[in-house]
C-alpha cells in the first residue's frame, strides 16, 4: 500500500515538473512560433541556480559559519541547515520562496542571453544557437565545481523538513500546486490580448510588424518568460531530488520528452499539454516499472530502448497525428455586446 | 496532343479547380483566360505535375501522364515556362541554358544553343555572368531563349506578356506563332485578359473559380456579346 | 613556441571538421533544414573503425571504404525512409528538423548500444578508444594527417568540378535555388536529393573513421562535433560550400589553438570549455554578420559585377 502510494506521488511530480515545463515550451512554439530546441538550457539554468544558492541562502539565513567551502562541505552545510529549520517555517519557506524568486530572474536573463544572437533571423538560425546554448550549459555545470559540484552533486535543503513525517508529501502537494499555477496563468495569458499578438506573430511575423508590432520585441519577452518558467521546473525538482547533480540535465530529457509531450499533446493548446505530459508519462514510468521483466526479452539496457522509442513516437506523431490528441481550435472572435441602436 | 478530363486539383487541402475539361489538338496555339486568381496557373502547373491532384485524367500523346513527376514530363516533351521564377539566378547563363537543355544530347543541345544565341545575341555577351547580375528584361530574354532550346512539343507560357511593355508583348506573342510554324509546336498560353492573345490563338477556355465556363473558338469569344464585355474588357466599337 | 604536437592536432581536427561542415552545408542548402543528425554519421564511422581495429584486428585504413558505404547508405534510409515519408504527410520545415533530431537520438542509441555489444567481444574498452599507436608514420607525420589532406584536397577538387562543370552538379546547384523549376526542366529532384545526402553522409563517415586514429573516439561523438560544425557553417555563412570550407578551417584551428592559449594563460582547467569557443564565435558572427564569410564576399562581387554589367550593356546599344 505505501509503495503504492509513493509510486504514485513520484508520478505525480514527474507530471507537475513536465507540465511546466512543457507549458514553457507551448508558449513558446505553440502559441507563438518560436521552435526552442534548448529547452534543457532554461531547465538546467533553474536547477543550477537553485543547486548553487538554496544551500548558500540558507548558510546565510541560518546564520552558518561563511568561511566553509560550500562544495566541499556540501553535505554537513546542507544537515546543518536541515537541523536549523527543522523548528523554524519561516526560515525553511524564506529560503525557498527566495531561491525561486532568484531563479526565475536569472533563468529570464539566460533566456534573453542565449535568444539574443539570433532572434532576428531565421528558425534554423535560431534553433541550431540554442540547441548548442543547452549543450555549453551543461559543459559549464559539469566542468566549473563552484556552482554544483561538477562531476559530483551537491545536495539542496530539505525546505519542509519542519513538517517531519509528511514533509516530502508536502513538497509534492506543493509543486503541483505551482503547476497548476502556472496552467491557469498560461491559460489567462493566452486568452488575454497579449495572447492574440504572440498568436498574431506566430502566423504571420509580417503582418504583425506592418500593424505596427515589435516582433523582435515581443519574441524576446517570450524566450525570457518561457525560459523563467522552465527554470522554476528545473527548480522544482531540485527541491524534489534533493541533489543537483550537472550531468543530468542532457537535451534528450528535458528538450525532447517535452517536445515529444507538447507534439502529442496538440501544440498552441495548454490542455493538449496537459493531455500530452500525463500520456507520455504514463508510457514512460510503465516503462521503467517493467524494466526488469523487459530487460529479459531486449538484449540492451532499457535506457537505450527508452530513446529509440523516444525518436520513434516524435516521427510517427508527426506523421499520423501532427495536430496532436487535442488540436488548436481557431480562436473565437470575442464579440463584445454593444448596445443596440 | 493534350486532353485533359474531369481535373480536380489545389494545393494540399485547398481545392482550386474543378472537374476541368480541356483539349489542345496538334499544333494549335489555345488560350486560357479568367479573372485574377481563378485557377490558371494552377491549371498549367496540375498539368506539369506540381500541384496535388485528386482526381481526373490527363492524357499526353495518348498516354496516360496523370501519375507523372514533373521530370518525367519534361522528357516526355512537355514544356512549361512559369510566369515569375523562371530561371535560376545564382547559375550563370550558360548554365541556365545547360538546364534548359537537360533532356537533350550533346550534338543536340550545340545546335539550340547556336540558334538560340543567334536569335538573343546579347545573351553570348554574358555567358558566365551569374544571372542575378541581369536586370529583369534581360532575365525575360534569356527565359525565352531556354523555352527554344527545351525539347518539347508541347509548350505551356504562364502569362508570357505579363510585365511587359504592350510593344514588346506584341513581339512576345509573334514569336510565340513563329515557333508554332516553325517548329511545330502546340502551345498553351495563359493570359489575363488579353485581346492580343486571342488573336493570336486558334481557340480559348474562359477559367472562373476554376470551373471552365467558355470553350470555343477565340474569335466566337472575342465577339460574345456578354463574356467578352465581363471578362475581356472588349468595347464593342 | 608552438608544440609540433598542437599543430598536428590543429591540422587533423581542422580537416576532419572540414569535411563534416561541407555535408552540413550541402544538405542544408539542398534540404533547406539543419540536419542535426550529421554529427551521428561521423559517429558511425567511429565504430566502423573500432570494429575493423579491435574486433577484426586488420589496418584501422580499412574502415574508411567501409565508413563511407555504411553512412551512405544511412544518409539514403534517412531521407528516403523518413525525410521524404514526412514531407509525403506533409512535414513543415520545424517538423523535418524535429525528425533529424530524432534520428540523432535514434542513431546515438543504437551506437550506445554497439558499444555496449562490442564491450565483451572486443576484449577492450568500448566506450571510449584511441588508435594513435596503429596509425603509421611517413617522414615524421602522423599517417591521419597525410591521409586526410589528401582526400580532403581530393574531395574539394572533386566537388568543385562536380558542381561546376557535369550536368549533374549544375543540376543539382538547380534544385538549391529552386527545386520545382528545375523538376519542370527534367530533374528527378527526389533522386538528385538521395545522392546528395549519401554522398554527404559518406564524407561525414570518413571523417568519422578517421577520428579515432588521432582523437578519442566514443558514441557521443558526432553529436560532440555538432557545436563546432554548426559554428563553422555560419561563419562559412551556410550558402556556399566554399565558405563552409574556409569556415571550418578557420574554427578548427581558432578551437584547438584558442584552448591552448587559453590554458597556457588561465590553466589547464580550461581545455574543459573547450567547446565554448566555436559557440562564441558562432554569436559573434551572427551579431555581427549573420550572412558569414560568403556574405561578404558576395557583397564584393556584386559591386563588380555590376559595374561589369554596366560596361556589356554600353557596349551593346
Amino acid at each position: 500500500m505505501m509503495e503504492n502510494i509513493s509510486w504514485l506521488l513520484d508520478i505525480v511530480v514527474f507530471f507537475a515538473v513536465y507540465l511546466i515545463v512543457t507549458l514553457a515550451l507551448n508558449l513558446q512554439y505553440g502559441y507563438t512560433g518560436i521552435p526552442n530546441f534548448g529547452l534543457a538550457l532554461s531547465v538546467a539554468t533553474g536547477a543550477y541556480t537553485t543547486g548553487a544558492l538554496a544551500g548558500r541562502i540558507g548558510m546565510w539565513i541560518c546564520g552558518i559559519r561563511s568561511d566553509l567551502d560550500y562544495i566541499m562541505y556540501n553535505p554537513m552545510i546542507t544537515s546543518m541547515i536541515n537541523s536549523a529549520i527543522r523548528y523554524d517555517p519561516l526560515k525553511g519557506l524564506t529560503i525557498f520562496f527566495s531561491t525561486i524568486i532568484i531563479v526565475v530572474i536569472v533563468s529570464a536573463i539566460i533566456g534573453f542571453i542565449a535568444s539574443y544572437p539570433a532572434i532576428r533571423l531565421r528558425a534554423d538560425y535560431l534553433m541550431m544557437v540554442l540547441i548548442a546554448m543547452a549543450e555549453a550549459a551543461r559543459i559549464i555545470g559539469l566542468n566549473y565545481t563552484p556552482l554544483v559540484g561538477g562531476t559530483t552533486w551537491v545536495s539542496v535543503p530539505n525546505v519542509f523538513i519542519w513538517m517531519g513525517d509528511m514533509a516530502s508529501q508536502f513538497l509534492i502537494i506543493t509543486i503541483l500546486a505551482i503547476s497548476i499555477l502556472i496552467f491557469l496563468f498560461m491559460q489567462y495569458l493566452v486568452s488575454s490580448p497579449y495572447g492574440r499578438l504572440i498568436k498574431a506573430v506566430r502566423e504571420n511575423e509580417l503582418t504583425a510588424e506592418c500593424v505596427g508590432k515589435d516582433v523582435v520585441k515581443v519574441k524576446i519577452q517570450i524566450m525570457m518568460l518561457g525560459s523563467a518558467i522552465a527554470g522554476i521546473a528545473g527548480s522544482l525538482w531540485s527541491f524534489y531530488c534533493g541533489t543537483v547533480l550537472a550531468a543530468a540535465y542532457t537535451r534528450t530529457d528535458w528538450t525532447f520528452w517535452p517536445w515529444l509531450m507538447a507534439m502529442i499533446g496538440g501544440m498552441g493548446n495548454n490542455i493538449g499539454a496537459l493531455v500530452g505530459v500525463a500520456t507520455v508519462i504514463i508510457c514512460r514510468r510503465l516503462i521503467i516499472y517493467y524494466k526488469y521483466s523487459l530487460e529479459a526479452y531486449i538484449p540492451f539496457s532499457v535506457v537505450w530502448l527508452e530513446q529509440i522509442l523516444l525518436a520513434l513516437a516524435l516521427i510517427l506523431v508527426m506523421m499520423f497525428r501532427p495536430q496532436g490528441i487535442i488540436p488548436e481550435k481557431p480562436a473565437k472572435p470575442k464579440i463584445k455586446k454593444t448596445s443596440q441602436q | 496532343m493534350i486532353e485533359v478530363y474531369d481535373l480536380n486539383a489545389g494545393y494540399g487541402k485547398l481545392h482550386i479547380l474543378y472537374d476541368v475539361k480541356l483539349k489542345v489538338n496538334d499544333n494549335e496555339i489555345v488560350t486560357v483566360l479568367g479573372p485574377n486568381g481563378s485557377g490558371k496557373s494552377t491549371l498549367l502547373k496540375t498539368i506539369m505535375g506540381l500541384t496535388t491532384i485528386y482526381g481526373g485524367k490527363i492524357i499526353f500523346d495518348g498516354k496516360d501522364v496523370t501519375k507523372l513527376r514533373p521530370d518525367e514530363k519534361a522528357k516526355l516533351g512537355l514544356a512549361y515556362i512559369p510566369q515569375i521564377g523562371n530561371v535560376f539566378t545564382n547559375l550563370t547563363v550558360k548554365e541556365n541554358l545547360i538546364m534548359a537543355g537537360l533532356t537533350l544530347d550533346k550534338s543536340e543541345f550545340n545546335d539550340r544553343l547556336e540558334y538560340a544565341l543567334s536569335v538573343f545575341p546579347f545573351l553570348k555577351a554574358c555567358l558566365d555572368r551569374k544571372v542575378k547580375t541581369l536586370s529583369g528584361g534581360e532575365r525575360q530574354m534569356l527565359s525565352m531563349a531556354m523555352a527554344l532550346i527545351m525539347k518539347s512539343k508541347f509548350i505551356m507560357f504562364d502569362e508570357p506578356t505579363g510585365n511587359l511593355a504592350p510593344k514588346i508583348a506584341t513581339e512576345v506573342l509573334n514569336k510565340i506563332i513563329e515557333l508554332r510554324e516553325q517548329s511545330k509546336l502546340t502551345i498553351l498560353l495563359v493570359e489575363q485578359a488579353a485581346r492580343k492573345a486571342l488573336e493570336v490563338s486558334d481557340r480559348a477556355y474562359l477559367l472562373v473559380s476554376g470551373r471552365v465556363i467558355y470553350e470555343g473558338s477565340s474569335k466566337e469569344l472575342l465577339e460574345h456579346p456578354e463574356l467578352g464585355k465581363l471578362y475581356l474588357g472588349v468595347k464593342k466599337l | 613556441m608552438i608544440p609540433l604536437a598542437l599543430i598536428e592536432d590543429a591540422l587533423v581536427y581542422a580537416n576532419l571538421l572540414l569535411m563534416l561542415t561541407v555535408g552540413f552545408t550541402l544538405t542544408y542548402l539542398i534540404a533547406k533544414i539543419p540536419n542535426f543528425a550529421h554529427g551521428e554519421f561521423a559517429g558511425i564511422g567511429v565504430y566502423i573503425t573500432f570494429t575493423v581495429a579491435q574486433v577484426w584486428k586488420s589496418n584501422p585504413y580499412l574502415a574508411v571504404p567501409l565508413a563511407f558505404i555504411i553512412s551512405a547508405f544511412s544518409g539514403a534510409l534517412i531521407y528516403n525512409g523518413v525525410l521524404r515519408t514526412l514531407k509525403r504527410f506533409g512535414g513543415t520545415m520545424i517538423s523535418l528538423t524535429i525528425s533529424t533530431l530524432a534520428m540523432q537520438i535514434m542513431i546515438s542509441a543504437l551506437l550506445n548500444i554497439y558499444a555496449d555489444y562490442l564491450y565483451p567481444i572486443a576484449g577492450a574498452y568500448s566506450r571510449l578508444f584511441l588508435f594513435r599507436h596503429l596509425d603509421f608514420e611517413f617522414i615524421g607525420l602522423p599517417g591521419v594527417l597525410i591521409v586526410s589532406t589528401i582526400f580532403l584536397l581530393t574531395l574539394i577538387t572533386f566537388l568543385h568540378l562536380m558542381l561546376t562543370r557535369t550536368r549533374f552538379g549544375i543540376s543539382l546547384r538547380a534544385v538549391v535555388e529552386d527545386s520545382s523549376l528545375a523538376s519542370i526542366l527534367g530533374v528527378n529532384v527526389e533522386l538528385a536529393c538521395t545522392i546528395s545526402w549519401m554522398l554527404t553522409a559518406g564524407i561525414a563517415g570518413v571523417a568519422g573513421s578517421l577520428l579515432p586514429l588521432w582523437f578519442q573516439g566514443h558514441p557521443y561523438t558526432g553529436s560532440m562535433l555538432l557545436t563546432s560544425v554548426f559554428a563553422a557553417s555560419i561563419l562559412g555563412g551556410l550558402s556556399s560550400i566554399y565558405g563552409a570550407m574556409i569556415g571550418a578551417y578557420i574554427i578548427g584551428l581558432t578551437e584547438i589553438f584558442g584552448t591552448y592559449l587559453l590554458a597556457q594563460t588561465f590553466g589547464a582547467q580550461l581545455t574543459a570549455y573547450r567547446s565554448l569557443i566555436p559557440l562564441t564565435i558562432l554569436c559573434i558572427v551572427l551579431l555581427i554578420f549573420p550572412r558569414g564569410i560568403t556574405g561578404l564576399i558576395e557583397d564584393l562581387q556584386a559591386r563588380r559585377a555590376s559595374k561589369a554589367m554596366v560596361k556589356i550593356r554600353g557596349e551593346g546599344s
